[in-house]
């Protein structure tokens, strides 16, 4: 008998009772799919955790049969749910399986390709790279970008932060960066709430929440008009939200402000306004008021392209409703980052919203807490040093600072400023700004890490990507969520690993840090974390991953008088902040019109470029998802939308392939043509134009938004001022 | 001696003549089912990041001969092989022979399969280049390249890639009818042969179990334990993924020549043994008596 050199033994060992088993044969496939069970209902463990096909995460129940996911119910105690999920949260668990996934350490070769290497030869490269970073150039030389989850909010932060760098971005400079900071300016808290249940009056403006996020804000919507409440719609594109409003203004792209200065001008000149509430409860009305006279709808007119009648009526309406009439408070919409005066857009949604007294009535502007975890044992879990300014600060002060501008790390590396970035949970190289200046800035660092599941446009520019597992299979620290009732949910460990070579974000951050000389600041586990957060607010462990949502905390009151964080402890017509601030370049105290940077010159067959969002995909990020992409070619959504009056004047039919053009990008894609659409627009979907063939699903699909945006930064604020690109269009075939 | 004498002679002598070919065929077929079974490892080192030690005994010239040798005694087997026209005309013309009666068993191995794949499957690769062994620093950096997933040019040999996820109607999520999805119903039923049969994946590669790897081996146990009805199901059940996953790799990894000839080989070899292993133990160890 020869003996065996290379032996199946390398490969596989048996018991003694192997070869006897074997000899007893063997139970088929198709036996064992007969076999297993069928029914509905039976053999599964459930599991309580959260979504992560988009920054709601909503909550979530895991079926699991055999170790595979088999269903997903929406959690009926999450209040962004409500037990439904939307089609991404359905299609996005493909992640875990996906062919695209990630499953070890890259390294990027010299001719551009990858090989992979292992997590100990990666953390050591990295380590070594950090190390001469900050003893070369100081921490400020570092920075860190993500599309926050709950994981990343405390490790990217505090990773960061440990090499000593404040330098920590999230995504909100190409979402609603100008919104919060504006917020912050006038009431003195990033965001509010519209409580539309209670409504009689709610005006959006650009926000669109059938073609959004939360599952529960529509149904919340359909609710509220069933009950009589009234919905306007100001959008330069009949959203789908359309089936929820009885008006719709298709208003101009970028003069939301004119429209709402407008508004003001006409509450104010005929006394519509709260006086007891203005008079009580803010500062600068008068100053303010004698800015808004030149505000009239006439002029808002003339920008606007909605009649001053229209307008007149929309104010006096509202005046009526008074606590019961609200402007939405948007998100990306129109005003989160769109456009040159997307900050002074959201101060004045504020200040309308103010001039109605509507802050914190039934109906109205609702500020509410957000939970978070008290102060943890310094000893187990240390805090972590104090770092210099973070960059972009002083450029741009007005911004808000949780965010910061992540648009700073493409400025800063053109200078050679900033040596190395790492990204997580984020493709902001393709979806951020103009993907030339991300890739022309990223090639002057020394080091580019991403930690992502699946090789992103932005994986493809760095240097290291490491593979996280995906969120099915792992348990990030306590999400804290805010509104009328506070609460805080939890993600946990649906499925083991898939990939063993794939890595939990905590895990990562912990064994980088160690490499990088402070794995001091991550001497402890996720779950001890969780533990100690949630037991600083009296919510137990146990019961969290068992419902997967605990309440914290009061609800909501009514009436109460609102806590205004401002400088002078009071809404602000005027701002105070903004008074104090020098070097500004753009932003004044008061509330004014300021122009977008461009305007489309029709003679020139120019449009603005606008994009919005569509309800089966997050971003890029979904578009590796066969399920949702089906859709998107079921019904050809990645098609740019053109008004039907100009699409006859240029000879385009629906469904012809069109041209899109400016200076800095050209692309095909197929004409929808439409009267959902302001004339001085071409809408297209941000989610398409794939350019990294790893994504197969959507390589290739429509056209890349930022492609066209010029690289530039909303002065003083900081946004990426994603709608100020114009092109032109024309037929290419039919 | 008396008639009746040399008749029972002769009974003896069949008798022990008989034994002694059933002792010859089970010496043959245990021969035949070792060479299988280590075909079936050698063929599993190219389809995981290669490990010094055993990539060395591949190395080995010993060790790399026997391998395609075995390729080649599999493929023999195959009718096309032997008695093919053009073989005869490449016979004639490499030996000089004018008459056939040389067969290209007779050729060195790597000769006779860089001609069967230019025949039998438009592959051309230069007898050379299976003359030995890829080199080890060759072979991982092919491996780091593209046994890895998450890229265009992975060329991860998971079963559950090719197949669809679930044909089970009761899982409800939208990909569940899919294909190129982890973790299919190919990886749970290969999951639960290796518990049926007691088996553990020792390899470091943490290999899921449904990677071609874990399926080769299971394959040559059976062909060591199992019945021919089980070797025959079992490839019907796990392998015949594999056409489809050697029809990408000239689109994705053109330029890795020998990885793609080594798949080819491997699958011919696996579809002669699924046909051979219809018809009965000695024709799938080569010990039938025509």
């Amino acid at each position: 008998m020869n003996k065996q050199i290379v032996s199946r033994r390398t490969f596989l060992t048996g018991s003694a009772a192997t070869a006897a088993l074997m000899a007893s044969g063997m139970v088929t496939l198709s036996s064992w799919l007969s076999s297993s069970a069928h029914a509905e209902g039976t053999g599964y463990e459930t599991v309580a955790t959260t979504c992560n096909a988009c920054t709601n995460k909503c909550g979530v129940i895991a079926y699991v049969k055999d170790g595979r996911l088999w269903k997903l119910k929406g959690n009926e105690a999450h209040p962004y749910s409500k037990g439904t999920l939307c089609a991404r949260g359905h299609g996005y668990s493909q992640i875990a399986y996906s062919a695209d996934r990630l499953t070890e350490p890259l390294k990027r070769n010299e001719d551009g390709s990858y090989s992979a290497i292992s997590w100990e030869e990666a953390y050591r490269e990295i380590g070594e790279k950090v190390k001469a970073i900050l003893a070369k150039d100081g921490p400020e030389a570092l920075a860190i970008v993500e599309d926050p989850r709950p994981n990343g909010k405390y490790y990217s932060k505090r990773f960061i932060n440990a090499l000593g760098s404040s330098n920590y971005y999230t995504h909100n400079a190409t979402c609603n960066l100008s919104l919060s900071s504006g917020y912050q300016m006038t009431f003195g808290s990033a965001n509010f709430s519209a409580d539309i249940a209670s409504s009689k009056l709610v005006v959006f403006i650009g926000r669109s929440y059938g073609d959004g996020l939360r599952p529960s804000s529509v149904a919340t919507l359909a609710k509220a008009v069933k009950n009589g409440t009234k919905v306007v719609l100001v959008d330069p594109r009949l959203n789908n939200s359309g089936v929820f409003a009885s008006q719709w203004l298709p208003i101009n792209p970028g003069t939301d402000l004119a429209l709402l200065l407008a508004i003001a001008h006409v509450l104010v000149a005929e006394e519509l306004y709260d006086k007891d509430f203005v008079a009580k409860q803010t500062t600068g009305f008068d100053e303010w008021a004698a800015e808004l006279t030149k505000y009239t709808p006439e002029w808002a007119e003339t920008l606007t392209g909605i009649s001053a009648e229209t307008i007149t009526n929309l104010a006096k309406e509202l005046g009526a409703a008074g606590s019961k009439g609200v402007i939405e408070q948007g998100w990306r919409g129109a005003f989160g980052c769109q456009y040159r005066n997307s900050f002074n857009a959201a101060r004045a949604v504020a200040a309308v919203n103010a001039l109605l007294g509507n802050w914190n009535k039934k109906g109205g502007a609702l500020i509410t807490s957000t939970p978070k975890a008290e102060a943890l044992d310094e000893e187990k879990f240390p805090a972590v040093p104090k770092g210099p300014q973070k960059l972009g600060i002083a450029e741009y002060p007005l911004q808000n600072q949780d965010n910061g501008t992540n648009l700073i790390v493409v400025k800063k590396a053109d200078e050679g400023t900033l040596k190395g970035v790492f990204f997580y949970n984020s493709n902001a190289a393709k979806a951020y700004a103009n993907p030339q200046a991300w890739q022309d800035a990223l090639a002057k660092m020394d080091l580019k890490v991403c930690i992502d599941v699946q090789m992103s446009e932005t994986a493809h520019l760095c240097d290291y990507v490491l593979p996280e597992c995906s969120y099915l299979e792992r348990e990030e620290v306590p999400d804290f969520l805010g509104g009328k009732q506070g609460c805080v949910a939890g993600r946990f460990q649906a499925l083991e690993k898939i990939h063993p070579e794939t890595k939990t974000s905590d895990a990562i951050y912990a064994e980088l840090a160690e490499a990088c000389g402070v794995g001091a600041y991550f001497k402890f586990s996720c779950e001890e974390l969780s533990r100690a957060q949630l037991k600083s607010v009296g919510v137990s462990y146990d019961e969290l991953k068992e419902k997967g949502v605990v309440d914290i905390g009061e609800p909501f009151a009514y009436d109460k008088v609102p806590k205004w964080k401002t400088p002078s402890e009071k809404f602000e017509f005027v701002s105070q902040k903004i008074a104090e601030t020098k070097g500004l370049k753009l932003y004044e105290p008061l509330i004014k019109w300021v122009e977008p940077k461009v305007s489309p010159d029709p003679g020139k067959g120019e449009f603005r470029l606008i994009g919005g969002k569509q309800s089966i995909h997050s971003h890029t990020m979904t578009t590796s998802v066969e399920a949702l992409m089906s859709i998107t070619r079921e019904y050809a959504l990645e098609r740019a939308w053109i008004n039907a009056g100009k699409a006859a004047e240029l000879g385009i039919e629906d469904g012809d392939e069109i041209e899109v053009s400016n200076e800095l990008f050209t692309g095909i894609v197929r004409a929808h043509v439409t009267e959902r659409l302001n004339p001085t627009a071409i809408w297209i979907p941000t989610h398409y134009g794939g350019s990294s063939p790893e994504l197969t699903q959507g390589f290739g699909v429509g056209i890349p938004h930022m492609e066209y945006v010029p690289f530039d930064i909303e002065p003083d604020v900081g946004s990426a001022m994603t709608h100020e690109a114009l092109v032109t269009v024309r037929k290419v075939s039919s | 001696m008396d008639t009746e004498q040399i008749a029972e002679a002769e009974s003896r002598i069949a008798s022990v003549m008989e034994s002694r070919m059933e002792s010859r065929i089970a010496s043959e077929t245990e021969s035949r089912i070792e060479e299988i079974d280590e075909m079936l490892s050698c063929f599993s080192l190219f389809y995981l990041r290669p490990q010094p030690e055993s990539w060395k005994r591949l190395e080995q010239h010993n060790t790399w001969q026997r391998f395609i040798g075995s390729i080649q005694r599999t493929l023999e087997r195959r009718e096309a092989f032997e008695r093919g026209v053009f073989e005869q005309f490449l016979i004639r013309r490499l030996s000089g022979h004018q008459s056939g009666g040389w067969s290209l068993r007779q050729l060195p191995a790597e000769t006779s399969l860089s001609l069967w794949l230019r025949k039998t499957a438009g592959f051309s690769l230069e007898v050379d280049e299976l003359l030995r062994a890829p080199r080890f620093e060759t072979q991982l950096d092919f491996a780091r390249r593209h046994l890895v997933g998450g890229l265009p040019v992975s060329v991860l040999p998971i079963e559950s890639l090719h197949s669809r996820w679930t044909r089970q109607e009761s899982a409800s999520l939208p990909f569940a009818r899919q294909s190129g999805l982890y973790n299919g119903d190919a990886a749970a039923h290969m999951a639960s042969l290796l518990r049926q049969f007691e088996l553990t994946v020792t390899t470091d590669a943490s290999l899921p179990p449904d990677h071609l790897v874990v399926e080769l081996n299971v394959l040559g146990l059976l062909i060591c334990y199992g019945s021919v009805a089980d070797v025959h199901q079992f490839i019907d059940d796990h392998l015949s993924w594999l056409p489809d996953y050697l029809d990408a790799l000239p689109g994705k990894i053109p330029s890795a020549r020998v990885f793609i000839a080594i798949t080819i080989l491997l699958n011919a070899c696996l579809e002669t043994l699924y046909w051979e292993s219809l018809t009965g133990p000695e024709e799938m160890c080569g010990t039938s008596q025509n």
